[in-house]
This record gives structure tokens, sequence and C-alpha cells, in this order.
């Protein structure tokens, strides 16, 4: 039968805005980048250096302009300090800031690690092992903050979106180090080796964001409604141009075709540098399609 | 004030263990007039453009075969609240009595509780810039006062009373009728009730003309 809302009250439309979507950017870009310089540190020290170097600094770097972009976002931002002693343990907020306090005391003993310093250099282990723990809490969380919003959310409470956040956290990390250290013109086995790593996820990442769509798309009425603003309502350019063709497929076909094209499968650093760019936009279309897209559908 | 007194809530004080407040809202005798959104704007002083007990309309049907359907809504205190569940500050809580209030003073404005509780009952209060919404008017049930929209209620369609007393009005009412609460698949249990409720009402979200809508559209222009 016909049923039209005639009226209604204004709540608050969108809670979370543009600030949480770059705190998500951000905690992604600083998570992950722990994790990418954790891993070059690891697995060759020697060969991956200036990944290791590079991604060390960024994660310190993202924090840093992370968490006054947290407190920005409170209505009361004088009272972010209660959230260390109050923190109540069922609430994504409370883990995310011991998360990110963690990660931020991990990545400057990793840059102490990279220095050489003396102080750190027998717990190397600890460290990076430690510190991706740490890393890894904050690439999560915030899909955890997302998801625990009840299925009147349906984009939201989606499980899968937590493997979503934990691969765009890696592809931004990788992306930005790897923009960096072509924007040097140097490092072609390196750039090779990240333009591959990059490329696996990004497939990943399709696959799973099709995935969500496909899952809420198929759902209750409600679900659909939700989908369908992504798919072709108020998001769809942001969703089908930023995010699927600029930020997957195009940085998927030049990581590619780089890296099969030359027989020792180096990708020019003009070529990482564009697809790094690419990628860049297509996580934050991602972030933003997520945060906002996923509010949409007005609760009552 | 005499214990049968309609606006007496039997002397029962808040925050008692064997308490449990809850509210049913008979929408047959409901007529849409608002008073109650009145009622609580003025005993709660509830800023301009912000509302803590409001009432929904859903227009249903196919000219000359039409009603216009009235849900008044407020937070349902619910028995398993997200709200809660999410304060990073423990600035909402919940007492023995039921009722989920916010704690001024240890708010930071974070939203986390606007995001997660799926009944939009709650928003930014643009005066103390803390989470807002029903209280179930604790300062007056305290006293042994029913809440403020319960009194105003021209249609005598809300029934305020204690959920856990088998000999309550409300428990009464509730033998007596078949009611809903919101969306149950929350599992939040809310503690308030509906009679007569028709879930298509409920279910019908936003709208052309809903001022979420056009606030949406606002919105939208501003960026
Ligand atoms: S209706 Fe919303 S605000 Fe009220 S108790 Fe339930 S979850 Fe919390
Ligand atoms: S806005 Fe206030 S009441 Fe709501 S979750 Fe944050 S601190 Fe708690």
């Amino acid at each position: 039968m016909n049923a039209i809302v005639t009226y209604n009250v204004p709540h608050m439309v969108e809670p979370w805005g543009m600030l949480i979507v770059v705190h998500f950017f951000l905690s992604g870009l600083a998570g992950g980048s722990f994790i990418t310089s954790a891993a070059a540190s690891f697995f060759n020290e020697e060969r991956y250096k200036k990944t290791a170097i590079v991604a060390s600094y960024l994660a310190f770097l993202a924090i840093l302009i992370d968490v006054p972009i947290l407190i920005a976002d409170l209505d009361r931002p004088e009272r972010f300090f209660t959230l260390l002693f109050r923190g109540s343990m069922t609430a994504p907020l409370t883990w995310g800031t011991w998360f990110l306090i963690g990660l931020g005391l991990f990545s400057v003993l990793n840059i102490m690690l990279k220095m050489g310093n003396p102080a750190v250099k027998g717990s190397k282990g600890i460290i990076l092992g430690l510190g991706s723990v740490f890393a890894l809490g904050v690439c999560t969380y915030t899909a955890v903050a997302l998801n625990i919003a009840t299925d009147v959310r349906p984009i939201w409470s989606n499980g899968i979106l937590i493997p979503i956040f934990i691969a765009a956290s890696g592809i931004t990390a990788i992306a930005t180090t790897s923009l960096i250290i072509s924007l040097g013109g140097e490092g072609k086995e390196e750039l090779s080796c990240l333009g591959s790593t990059n490329a696996g996820l990004l497939i990943l990442q399709l696959i799973m964001v099709i995935s969500l769509i496909l899952t809420t798309l198929t759902g209750t009425p409600m679900s659909r409604q939700a989908a369908t603003i992504i798919t072709s309502g108020d998001m769809a350019m942001l969703f089908w141009g930023g995010l699927i063709v600029v930020g997957l497929l195009i940085p998927i076909f030049l990581l590619w075709s780089s890296s099969m094209a030359k027989k020792e499968g180096r990708i020019s650093p003009g070529i990482a540098a564009l697809a790094s760019v690419l990628v860049l936009i297509g996580v934050f279309a991602l972030r933003y399609i997520i945060v906002s897209g996923g509010q949409m559908l007005p609760l009552t | 004030m005499k214990k049968n007194d309609e606006y007496y809530t039997g002397g029962k004080k808040g925050a008692g263990k064997n308490v449990r407040w809850g509210m049913v809202i008979d929408l047959r005798r409901c007529i849409g007039c608002h008073s109650c959104s009145i009622h609580c704007k003025t005993e709660n002083e509830v800023p301009v453009g912000v509302y803590r007990a409001w009432v929904k309309y859903v227009d249903k049907g196919t000219y000359p075969d039409v009603r216009r359907n009235f849900l008044p809504r407020l937070c349902n205190h619910c028995e398993h609240p997200m709200c809660y569940r999410v304060c990073p500050t423990k600035a909402t809580y919940k007492r023995d009595d039921g009722a989920v209030l916010i704690d001024n003073d240890k708010c930071i404005g974070c939203r986390s509780c606007i995001t997660a509780c799926p009944y939009d009952a709650r928003f930014i209060n643009p005066v103390t810039k803390t989470a807002d919404k029903c209280t179930f008017c604790v300062h007056r049930v305290d006293k042994g006062l029913i809440p403020s929209c319960v009194q105003g209620c021209i249609g005598r369609a809300r029934i305020f009373g204690d959920l856990n007393d088998p000999n309550s009005e409300i428990s009464r009412y509730l033998a007596k009728n078949p009611a809903k609460q919101l969306n149950p698949a929350t599992g939040n249990e809310p503690s308030v009730f509906y009679i007569g409720l028709d879930e298509s009402v409920e279910e019908e979200r936003g709208g052309v003309t809903s001022v979420a809508g056009t606030q949406r559209e606002a919105r939208k222009e501003a960026i």
C-alpha cells in the first residue's frame, strides 16, 4: 500500500561527518605504515631499507595529525582527556584511544630503531611485534565502531567491513610509501615489490567491496535501500567513478601491466607515483562512502 | 496528592531495585496533536530545533481510502541499550529502575551513542553541546509525579508505570491489550510499548517531505 512520511522530526542525520572520514583515513595510514615498516624490516632489512624507514616516519606523522583531528571532532573537545581514565571497556572508542596511544609510542621506538639508537637495538622483535598488534588495533577499531551499530544501518553492520578496513589501511600505507620513494626517483626494486603487493591487495579489496554491496543488495528491503544509495543514489558517482574505476580498476591495471611488461618486473617511478595517487583517491572515496553513505538512510 | 490520583505514580521512589519504569502508548487514542512534544519542551527546556518527544506522521493509502497514522516517539529506555555500551566515558548510564540517562558533566560529545541508537532518540543539545534525549522525566518520577508528556496527553494515550508490578495500571493494560515494541529485532528491548502499531508506519523511513530529508538536502547544499 502507498505509504508516505508526511511529518517527522530532525535529528542528526549524519552524526559522523568529514572529520571522522579523515580520522579513519589517517588511522589506516598510521596502522598500515607501521605494519609495512615492520614487515620490511622483518623480511629483508637491507633490501627494503627505504620502505622500512619511510613507513616508520609515516606512521608517526599520521598519528600526530590524526589524534588532534579526533579530538577536534568532539563536541566537548576540552574533555577529551577523560577518555583516559573513565574508559568503558564495551566502547570501541576506548579501545581506539589506547591503540592510538600505544601505536604512537611504538612508532617513536621504531624510528629510534631505524636511526640505530643503541638503547632500543636489542628489543627489535618486541617493538615490531607488539607495535604491530597496536597497529592492527588502530586499523580495525574504526570498522568495529561502525559494526557495532545495529542492523538499522545495513552497510555499517556488515561484518566484511573489518577486512575491508584492514585492507584499506595496508593499501593506503603502501601507496603513500611508494609515492614518497618514487618522488626520490630511485629504488625501482622496492617500488616494484610495493607495487605488486598493492596490486594483490587491490584485487582482494575489489572482491570484498563487491561482496559488501551484493550482500546488502540481496538483504531485507531496508538493506536494499541502503545499498542502492551507494550503487545508484547519492553516492553512485563517487562509488563507480571514484572508488571502482579510479581507485581500484585503473591502479590494478597500471601496476599489473607494468610489472608484466618489463621482464625484470620493474615499475617506473612515474607509473608508481600515478598509481599511488589514484589509489589514495580511491581509499578516501571508500572511507567517505562507508561513513557518510552508511548513514544516509534515515532511521525513522 | 491521593494514591489513586491519575497523575501520581503510586509513591514508588525511583532507582528502587524492584521498580522497572515503562510506558504504553495506545495509538488508537492518539490524535497527533503534539501536546506531548510541547509538554516535554516546556518541562525540560529542550532548545529550539531539537526534540526529546515527537510525533511522526505517515499517510497510507490512495484517495479516497486514505488514513493518517501517528507514531509518538521518545527514547525507549531499553533494557539492553546499545547507546550505553558504546559510550566511552560512562556518561550514558542506566538506573536500577530502567531509566537510561546522560550525565552532562561527563559527556564529551563523541556522538558514538547517536550512531548506535537504532531508534534515533538522541541528538546533540545545541546549548550544552552534549548528547541529549528523553529522561522519562525522572526528576518528576522520583517525586511521585508521572512524566510531563503523559500528563499532557489529551487523548490519554500514554500510560506510565512499573512494569514489574502486576497490579500497576500499565501491567494490567498490557495484560489486556496486545502490544508491540519498535523494531524488536535490534535486541535492545525497549521499555516503551505500542498498542495498535502498524509495522509499515514504523518501517516507512524519511520520505520526501520529512524534515530529515530536507535537512539532508540542506547539508548537501552546504557542501
Ligand atoms: S532508545 Fe536509543 S537512546 Fe534510548 S535507551 Fe534505547 S538505544 Fe538508548
Ligand atoms: S556523546 Fe556523550 S553520551 Fe554519547 S557516547 Fe559520547 S560521551 Fe557518551
